[in-house]
C-alpha cells in the first residue's frame, strides 16, 4: 500500500467505520509510515478547529424583520395589482362616457331611462290592435 | 425521553406550524423562522462571513420558503430542506461576487485577508483556505466540520451519493492540510 492509499484510508477512517480488512490495512501502514500519525493529528486538528463552538445566529429581531419583509412583499403585490388593472378603469370609464354620450346624442326624449338604454315596459294600444274578420271582408269582396 | 422521541416531537410541531403557516397564520411561520435560524444562519454565514449580505440571504431562504410553503412535500426533513435553500441561496451570492469581481470587499473578509497576512492563527487560516477551495468542496466541509452534520445528513442535504461526500471531504482536508503546513512552514 503506497503512502497516498493509506493516507486514503486515515482520512475515510475518521468519517466512516472501516472493514475489518481495511482496519488491518491501516494499522500495518501506520507502522510502515510513521508520518501518518502527524497526518492523522492535523486531519483531527483542523476538523477541530473548524467546528463550530456556539450555535450561529442572525441580528436580534431577524423572525420579525422577515415577517415583515413578507408583509411588505404582499401589499406590494396588492399595489401592482391595482396598477396593472389602473389602464383598464380608465379604458372601461372612457368607454361608458362615449355610450352614454352617444345615447343622449340620438335619443329623442332626454329620460334617464332612455338615456341610460333601459327598455321599459311596452304596451300595445288598442287602436294598433290589427283586428282581421275574415267573414266579414269575404262578404265585402262579394 | 430518547432522541429518535424528541425527533418525531419535533417533526410534529413542524408539521402543524406549516399547515397553520399555510393558513396564514404568521405567528406560526414566526414559530419557523426561530426553530430554524440559527441552522440557517451557520451555514450562511459559513460561507458569506458575518456580514450584511449573509442576513439578506437568510431573509431570502425564508421569504422564498414562505412563498413557496405550498410546494413543500415533506420528502425530506423542514430542516433539511431549510439548509439545502441556504447553502444553494449563499453558492449563487458567491458567484454573484465573483462576477462582479468583489470577493474580498466584505469587512469580514478583509480581515482574513489581514489575519492570513499577518500569520493569524489557525482557526482564521482554515477560514481563509476553505474560502479558496471549490464550492463543491466547501459545501461539504460545512455542513460536515462546521455544522457538524453526520456524513449521512450532510449527503441528503446536497442531494448527493455518501460516496460523493467521502470523496470531496477527502480532497478538501487534504488541500487543507497542504494549505496550512506550507504556510506554517
Amino acid at each position: 500500500m503506497t503512502l497516498e492509499e493509506a493516507e486514503e484510508l486515515v482520512v475515510r477512517s475518521l468519517d466512516i467505520a472501516l472493514t475489518p480488512a481495511e482496519r488491518e490495512n491501516l494499522n500495518q501502514a501506520m507502522l510502515k509510515y510513521p508520518i501518518l500519525n502527524a497526518r492523522k493529528d492535523q486531519y483531527l486538528a483542523i476538523r477541530e478547529t473548524l467546528s463550530r463552538n456556539e450555535e450561529a445566529s442572525f441580528t436580534p429581531y431577524f423572525a420579525s424583520r422577515v415577517i415583515s419583509g413578507i408583509l411588505q412583499e404582499a401589499n406590494n403585490f396588492d399595489h401592482e395589482i391595482e396598477v396593472f388593472f389602473r389602464r383598464f378603469r380608465l379604458a372601461a370609464l372612457t368607454v361608458f362616457i362615449a355610450l352614454l354620450s352617444t345615447n343622449i346624442f340620438f335619443s329623442e326624449n332626454l329620460d334617464l331611462a332612455n338615456i341610460l338604454g333601459i327598455e321599459g315596459e311596452t304596451t300595445i294600444s288598442d287602436e294598433e290592435i290589427f283586428t282581421f274578420n275574415f267573414y266579414d271582408n269575404i262578404n265585402e269582396m262579394l | 425521553m430518547t432522541n429518535e422521541e424528541t425527533s418525531h416531537r419535533n417533526m410534529d410541531q413542524d408539521d402543524e406550524l406549516l399547515e397553520r403557516s399555510r393558513l396564514g397564520d404568521e405567528s406560526a411561520f414566526k414559530e419557523l423562522i426561530l426553530r430554524y435560524q440559527g441552522k440557517v444562519a451557520g451555514v450562511v454565514q459559513s460561507l458569506l462571513g458575518i456580514t450584511p449580505e449573509s442576513e439578506d440571504v437568510g431573509q431570502e431562504v425564508f421569504v422564498s420558503f414562505y412563498r413557496s410553503i405550498g410546494k413543500f412535500r415533506r420528502e425530506s426533513s423542514l430542516g433539511t430542506y431549510l439548509i439545502r435553500m441556504a447553502l444553494n441561496f449563499s453558492l449563487n451570492e458567491l458567484k454573484r461576487r465573483k462576477k462582479r469581481n468583489l470577493f474580498f470587499t466584505s469587512i469580514e473578509a478583509s480581515k482574513e485577508v489581514q489575519a492570513q497576512e499577518t500569520g493569524g492563527d489557525l482557526k482564521e487560516q482554515l477560514n481563509f483556505e476553505l474560502k479558496r477551495l471549490d464550492m463543491e468542496l466547501q459545501a461539504v466541509v460545512i455542513l460536515r466540520f462546521i455544522e457538524g452534520y453526520s456524513t449521512r445528513e450532510t449527503s441528503e442535504i446536497l442531494g448527493i451519493p455518501i460516496g460523493t461526500v467521502l470523496s470531496r471531504l477527502s480532497r478538501a482536508q487534504k488541500k487543507l492540510r497542504i494549505a496550512i503546513t506550507k504556510d506554517r512552514a
